[in-house]
């Protein structure tokens, strides 16, 4: 098939050659042909020859590309080239780290190139709201990250991936749990707006998208943010997933990985010896003889006879090397009618937990044709599969929680099956449910969770005339979440030694519960454009018209099954039965206009009237303006002419925008009426469901108003290989609902007032990111670091009130930073009974009584001789939430075709608060890590109660239940630690093999890489064996992993 | 030029089409709120109405929720979930000022809402005997409550209105004092004397008829009468206010007394209802006076379960004696009975409850011989009167075929 393509003016150079392909290549091309029409042309050839060189020195291994074409050579070592190409074509030069370079053959037989270092490159294109924009026309402040940088981390989820890579996010991993995101955030704002391929999506959408399909993805930070209006007052991020490009090689890209996980951190348990020895230690410090002996303890230590075997339940629960394995199928190429993407892939997640995964298939196809001159026709459909598969819970609380919990609610001292027979789970333990042996599918059941997603754009663009494009959209979503548990009844047995029996003491937990949620969303929009250039003034213009609809149903049915035999539902057992249902509508009128005058001053407005229905009529609309505005300095005559060598691009920005935050009030809240289904009642004729009359109908409450500014700089030296950016921005959100607490309605009014919109925060702080890149001869490298801090301040709040100054010392918000951590200050431990008694500050409440030496000596900062909440003062920094501050750091460097990267990813100003398992020796009777039983304050001879006390870290070891010790219950800093880490997120190794090696095996590229995920870090909380991200204040949780990835790419 | 004037009014009439349905084009319709129009012209609805109303009536310890408050007084201990101690029960050394307060207004505004809206309502399903006997039914509701409230708090505000706020920032004249607590008493008589007639639902003991408002103005009035007479009495310094809004004049207790009588008399010359007495196992009779449901003539007015239709509670999963419980998880044993309790159930011949046996003797060679010696562990609770069998699960007796096993134990922390 030979067709004469119909030129475009546009692509005059563009031909296909379509000849001597191989038998795998055509079988192929004859599936895509199949999808798309594929076309090929031919036209008359000539070799080209020539040198490609960068300054005085020659580059070696060079891409040339006969554009539009697959036919590729590389440059040799002195920089020589030489191909086949139609003598009307156009050749593309590329290397890494270097500006690709495209110049037209016009007949020439020998062209010469000189290639240009890249550096942040001006005339990139960023995707922005509703539309691109050359990266040196930008006046908001945007980041992006490309595909390239994104797949370079092997994350199950997108958000993992974007971690660190650029300013202005901030993130917390505080699992590892197989498919567990990330909580990302853009400048500490909130949880930002995810919009993918023009549609906003939900975050578990944005996180579950193929990473390979993921062509760019950008982050809108302040003021080019209003586009988004009321849900886009955190921020916004944009991802576009990868299209054909028109007159492009068709090409199938392979890539896969085999991933090893192991655990980053976890609390070591204590052993059997320990434990016993802290229980005798307990007694004695609490003036007791120790029940236990020398000769018992010895006998624990060994571990060796019967009834004194230790269990390690770490060993038992948690697996080494979990396997993560990944493969993605993609191709695209277009001829210069149509194009296409489609991509396959999947993913499979074991947890380190036996049982526990995570898989999910994905795939992607976008496809879009010219159907006549100016006009095209697309579609991007999309759909994954994603299932989670864990043994039930028995609480019905968290699955995963259960086994990290008991490896130190568990005694070492006693055994998971009883009697030791692998028949009989053992019900003799200090809490039976914990019982590790439990969390198998095998006998508590099972868990499957299972999304089922479909997602749908068609779109058609028209070139009209005078400058104008138009644009029609519509999307449909599918999704559908099916939860399936089965939860069995089981017994565990207990061991009478007497009998030679195993008395079953049994656990009926069967249910059996069917859940499934249903989500439908219609998203449609038109969109226009116009570009107008007039000479040293060019304008562009966008307005849109968005509506969208999501309907979201979820029925979910449970039963306490009389057998564990049948998963079916039987009518007669079902005692739960829920019918929910939730629509929401919303509809925007977008405008954006961009001027700028010899791309030298920038000037940006733009707007979104949006409406949301959770308002009372009338009040459902809202205007959010922006306006951004640039000052391109190094395009000023004078300031080019004197710094124009060494600075080749300063640009200065500022932007103010208004965005809006629903926020106080729910759908229909302006309603007055009944609602039903609250409560229910037993008439004479069966049971009644409830009517409840509504409070008073809340129409005065509106959007909380959000208002971002931002000031930008943007330079680029040395011929733009080292550039930095650099914004303050400020956020502030005026209107946050709060009750008028002094308009005094009396309660026998039967209503309490609605809140009104009064308070105000704002969310402040700075962030940049610098780049260079460079090359010198065959080696490559580049270095980037970037960082992020934003804080959380009160500015006002509706009269506070105190009842003295103290109160407005230690509670007042306003005006102040918000999230401060406030608790006792630990000035040292006691030394010595001597130092107890002759203590003059009542340190304990309790004069003192209480006090051992090793305990904590609290600062009486009031100095009136007892620790009471007086002596409380700021310790730290919020707790749970993402870091006031992030750093990130790329560093790599290529040489031929090996390359090394790494990135790291670091945070600061966060705190962690331990308590619980931690914290506390015997915490609800438990184990305890095995630092708290080894380093601490203690008696020489634990049988001597006169022997001297020996120093540690720790307290003395009490066994006073939920740790009812003033060292514990005491919120001090002693146990508050402001985490700092700086960990190395990935080392990459990648090889690509030489382009005549490859092409030996018809293959265009051939790549294998290995990887490295948090392999180390540096960071104060490795003496409490925990990661550093997490959050959970007492450690027993799926922390994240360490990962080793080996992987490999191979292009077709 | 004709086709840039043809968009510009294209682009006109597109905005002004906006403008116009830019609300209506966000409607949505809920699923689960009913519009005032739709409850008050139907009365299926009405129903549900009272069906939230008569679920909500405050109840200090009911089977579904506040399991934990039965064993707040002396007859019953804490023996549940441990970090439930703290709060509750058995070491509990200062009782909050507003432990029992109840200040129930927002039932009371709902009832308030729906009598206005009943008696505006223009429905011709909504017949005029339909509708008096559904603001019967919900001024039954109110004076019940008030009477919840007045019990607890002495004299309340009596609120027979809605209270609507203006907004306008000053809402003094929303104020309203607290009456007399007799006045409030006398509220309840007059209300329930005003219904009683039109209830209707009669027979049913889930939902109010003449008997339940005769039964409750008794038991109001009974209140009343007890509180004139007593706390008046000598010696006594039970707090009154020179407003009466706490303290009823002892001269009003004979009066109080006489129509808690009346109404009773009512009930009882009736013979709407009888003692159960069927079962001839008088323990078992006991039991079932109480839980049997059908042709049960003793009951005038219960909150009734229905398992099979989801209306369920954890009494018995929660209070389930720990040797009989059957899943793995802590509930059971979370209400226990009191030595006390037990012991204040005499003996078939008229003589003291004490249990025989326990705290006699001394345990000295010399004082063993004062023990008595029981062959099952039941024994000790034998000869007791049948109510103690009726009420208090004690060990040996069965329970779902099994006997109920109780060791002493020590619990290790």
């Amino acid at each position: 098939m030979k067709v004469r393509l119909f030129q475009w003016k546009i692509y005059t150079s563009v031909y296909r050659q379509s000849c001597c392909r191989s038998k795998k290549q055509n079988l192929f091309f004859v599936l895509v042909s199949l999808l798309l029409l594929s076309v090929a042309v031919s036209a008359q050839q000539k070799i080209v020859t020539g040198k490609v060189s960068s300054g005085d020195s020659v580059l070696t291994g060079v891409t040339v590309n006969v554009k539009g074409t697959g036919t590729t050579t590389q440059t040799d070592d002195q920089g020589s080239y030489s191909i086949s190409a139609p003598s009307n074509g156009s050749l593309v030069f590329s290397y890494v780290g270097f500006t690709s370079f495209e110049i037209k053959i016009a007949n020439r037989s020998n062209i010469d190139v000189d290639l240009q270092t890249e550096g942040q490159q001006l005339n990139d294109v960023v995707v922005v709201g509703y539309g691109t924009q050359r990266k040196g026309s930008i006046t908001g402040a945007v980041s992006s990250i490309k595909s390239s940088d994104l797949t370079r981390t092997p994350s199950s989820t997108t958000s993992g991936a974007l971690v660190g890579k650029i300013q202005g996010i901030t993130a917390r991993q505080t699992t590892g749990r197989p498919g567990a995101a990330a909580a990302i955030q853009i400048r500490n704002l909130g949880s930002p707006l995810f919009v993918i391929d023009g549609v906003p999506q939900s975050e578990g959408q944005f996180n579950n998208i193929g990473l390979e399909d993921i062509e760019n993805i950008s982050v809108l930070k302040d003021a080019s943010a209003s586009l988004y209006g009321f849900r886009a007052s955190n921020g916004v991020v944009l991802v576009t997933t990868k299209k054909g490009k028109s007159s492009q090689k068709n090409s199938l890209n392979v890539s896969s990985y085999y991933q090893l996980q192991n655990l980053t951190r976890y609390i070591s348990a204590s052993s059997a010896g320990d434990y016993v020895r802290a229980l005798a230690e307990a007694e004695q410090n609490a003036g007791l003889t120790p029940t236990t002996t020398p000769e018992l303890l010895q006998k624990w230590r060994d571990g060796t006879e019967k009834g004194f075997q230790e269990t390690n339940y770490r060993d038992y629960i948690l697996r080494k090397n979990a396997p993560q394995k990944y493969v993605n199928v993609s191709s695209s190429g277009g001829s210069d009618k149509m194009n296409y993407y489609v991509s396959m892939g999947g993913l499979s997640q074991q947890a380190v937990l036996k049982q526990y995964n995570f898989k999910r298939y994905n795939f992607q196809a976008n496809v879009e044709g010219t159907i006549i001159k100016g006009v095209k026709l697309g579609t991007q459909l999309s759909g994954r599969i994603e299932s989670r598969h864990e043994p039930a819970s028995t609480t019905g609380g968290n699955t995963y929680d259960n086994p990290f919990l008991a490896i130190l609610t568990m005694w070492p001292t006693e055994r998971l099956y009883a009697n030791d027979n692998p028949d009989y789970i053992n019900a003799d333990v200090n809490n039976p449910s914990r019982n590790p042996l439990i969390y198998n599918e095998n006998v508590i059941g099972k868990q499957d969770n299972t999304w089922h997603n479909l997602a749908s754009i068609f779109y058609t663009s028209f070139e009209l005339p005078f400058g104008i494009s138009a644009k029609a959209t519509y999307s449909y979503n599918y999704k559908q979440n099916k939860n399936e548990l089965q939860r069995k009844s089981f017994s565990t047995y207990s061991y009478k030694p007497a009998t030679d029996t195993y008395v079953p003491v049994p656990f009926n937990l069967a249910l059996r519960n069917k859940a499934r949620q249903e989500i439908q969303e219609n998203f449609a929009q038109v969109q226009l454009n116009y570009n107008k250039d007039l000479g040293d003034h060019s304008l562009s213009a966008m307005a849109a018209y968005e509506y969208a609809s999501a309907i979201d149903q979820s029925l979910s049915i449970s039963s306490i099954p009389p057998t564990n035999y049948t998963p079916l539902i039987n009518l007669l057992n079902i005692n739960g039965f829920t019918d929910l249902y939730n629509i929401s509508k919303r509809a925007s009128v977008i405008g954006r206009f961009n001027y700028d005058y010899k791309q030298k001053y920038l000037l940006e407005l733009l707007g979104r009237y949006d409406g949301s229905h959770i308002y009372p009529p009338g009040k459902r609309w809202g205007l959010f303006p922006g306006i951004s505005a640039g000052w391109r300095l190094s395009e000023e005559k004078f300031f080019n002419e004197r710094f124009g060598k060494i600075i080749t691009n300063v640009k200065i920005r500022a932007s103010w925008g208004k965005t809006g935050q629903e926020r106080g009030v729910n759908a229909f809240d302006f309603l007055p009426g009944g609602n039903f289904g609250s409560g229910n009642y037993v008439f004479d004729g069966g049971l009644v469901t409830g009517i409840g009359v509504r409070g008073l109908p809340i129409t005065n409450i509106t959007w909380v108003t959000s208002t971002i500014k931002n000031l930008g700089l943007d330079i680029g030296l040395f011929n733009n290989k080292l550039t930095a950016e650099f914004d303050v921005f400020a956020r502030d959100l005026t209107g946050i609902p709060t009750p008028r607490y002094d308009v005094l309605v009396p309660s026998e009014v039967g209503y309490t007032l609605p809140s009104e919109n009064l308070n105000s925060e704002r969310t402040q702080g700075v962030e940049g990111i610098i780049t260079y890149a460079s090359r010198t001869g065959k080696l490559g490298y580049t270095v980037s670091i970037n960082g992020t801090l934003g804080r959380r301040k009160i500015l006002d709040l509706y009269k506070p009130r105190f009842g003295n100054s103290f109160d407005e010392y230690r509670n007042a918000t306003a005006n102040r930073w918000a999230d401060i951590h406030w608790g006792y200050q630990v000035t040292g431990q006691f030394q010595s009974i001597e130092e107890i008694k002759d203590y003059k500050i009542n340190n304990d409440g309790q004069g003192n009584r209480t006090l051992l030496p090793g305990d904590l000596m609290f600062k009486d900062v009031n100095g009136d001789g007892v620790i009471t909440n007086l002596d409380e003062r700021p310790i730290g920094y919020a707790l749970g939430g993402n870091p006031y501050m992030s750093f990130g750091m790329s560093a790599g460097f290529n040489y031929k075709g090996f390359s090394l990267m790494t990135d790291w990813a670091g945070a600061t100003m966060q705190s962690y608060y331990r308590i619980f398992e931690l914290a506390i020796p015997f915490q609800a009777i438990h184990n305890a890590p095995e630092y708290i039983f080894n380093d601490r304050w203690h008696r020489q001879d634990l049988f001597n109660p006169n022997s001297p006390w020996i120093p540690g870290k720790y307290p003395p070891i009490r066994r006073t239940g939920s740790g009812s010790h003033v060292d514990y219950i005491t919120h001090s800093d002693y146990w508050i630690t402001n985490v700092n880490y700086l960990r190395l997120k990935n080392l990459e190794i990648g090889y690509t093999f030489p382009k005549n090696l490859s092409g030996k095996l018809g293959l265009s590229m051939i790549q294998v890489y290995a990887t490295g995920t948090n392999l180390f870090s540096f960071d104060n909380v490795k003496d409490i064996e925990i990661d550093p991200e997490i959050s959970f204040n007492t450690g027993l949780v799926y922390p994240n992993m360490r990962l080793y990835t080996f992987g490999i790419n191979v292009t077709l | 030029m004709k086709s840039v004037i043809n968009l510009l009014v294209g682009i006109f009439l597109v905005a002004c089409f906006f403008s116009c349905k830019k609300d209506e084009l966000l409607d949505t319709i809920p699923q689960t709120i009913f519009t005032d129009e739709q409850i008050y012209r139907d009365p299926k609805l009405i129903i549900g109405l009272l069906a939230n109303l008569y679920d909500r009536l405050p109840r200090y310890a009911s089977l579904a929720t506040g399991n934990e408050n039965f064993s707040i007084f002396d007859e019953g201990m804490w023996s549940g979930l441990s970090n439930n101690d703290v709060e509750v029960r058995n070491n509990l050394i200062n009782y909050e000022f507003d432990r029992w307060r109840i200040w129930d207004y927002g039932f009371i505004r709902d009832v308030n809402v729906a009598i206005d809206k009943i008696t505006e309502s223009s429905s011709v399903e909504l017949t005029p005997t339909l509708k008096k006997q559904y603001i019967a039914e919900l001024r039954f509701l109110r004076a019940m409550d008030y009477f919840e409230m007045v019990k607890r708090m002495g004299g309340v505000p009596i609120i027979t209105k809605q209270l609507i706020y203006d907004f306008a920032g000053d809402p003094a004249y929303l104020q309203q004092p607290r009456n007399k607590e007799e006045e409030v008493y006398d509220f309840i008589a007059a209300e329930l004397d005003a219904i009683k007639n039109d209830l209707g639902n009669a027979g049913s003991k889930r939902q109010a008829n003449k008997y339940t408002a005769l039964a409750l103005k008794s038991r109001a009035m009974l209140y009343a009468g007890s509180l004139a007479r007593y706390n008046n009495q000598p010696g006594l310094t039970m707090s009154s206010t020179p407003g009466g809004e706490v303290g009823i004049p002892q001269s009003k207790a004979t009066g109080y007394y006489q129509k808690s009588l009346e109404a009773s008399k009512e009930i009882i010359n009736s013979g709407a209802y009888t003692l159960y007495r069927t079962n001839p196992v008088l323990g078992e009779n006991f039991y079932d006076a109480l839980v049997n449901k059908n042709g049960n003539t003793e009951v005038i007015f219960a909150v009734d379960y229905l398992k099979s239709q989801g209306k369920r509670h954890l009494h018995t999963f929660n209070n389930i004696a720990r040797s009989l419980f059957e899943d793995g998880g802590q509930g059971s044993s979370f209400t226990s009975p009191s030595l006390n309790l037990v012991e204040s159930y005499e003996y078939l011949d008229g003589t003291p409850g004490t249990l025989k046996g326990v705290g006699t003797g001394s345990n000295t060679a010399a004082g063993q011989a004062n023990w008595i010696f029981y062959t099952n562990p039941q024994d000790i609770f034998a000869n007791k009167d049948a109510r103690l069998y009726g009420t208090i699960m004690y060990p040996g007796v069965y329970f779902s075929g099994k006997p109920l096993k109780i060791e002493a134990r020590v619990y290790v922390l």
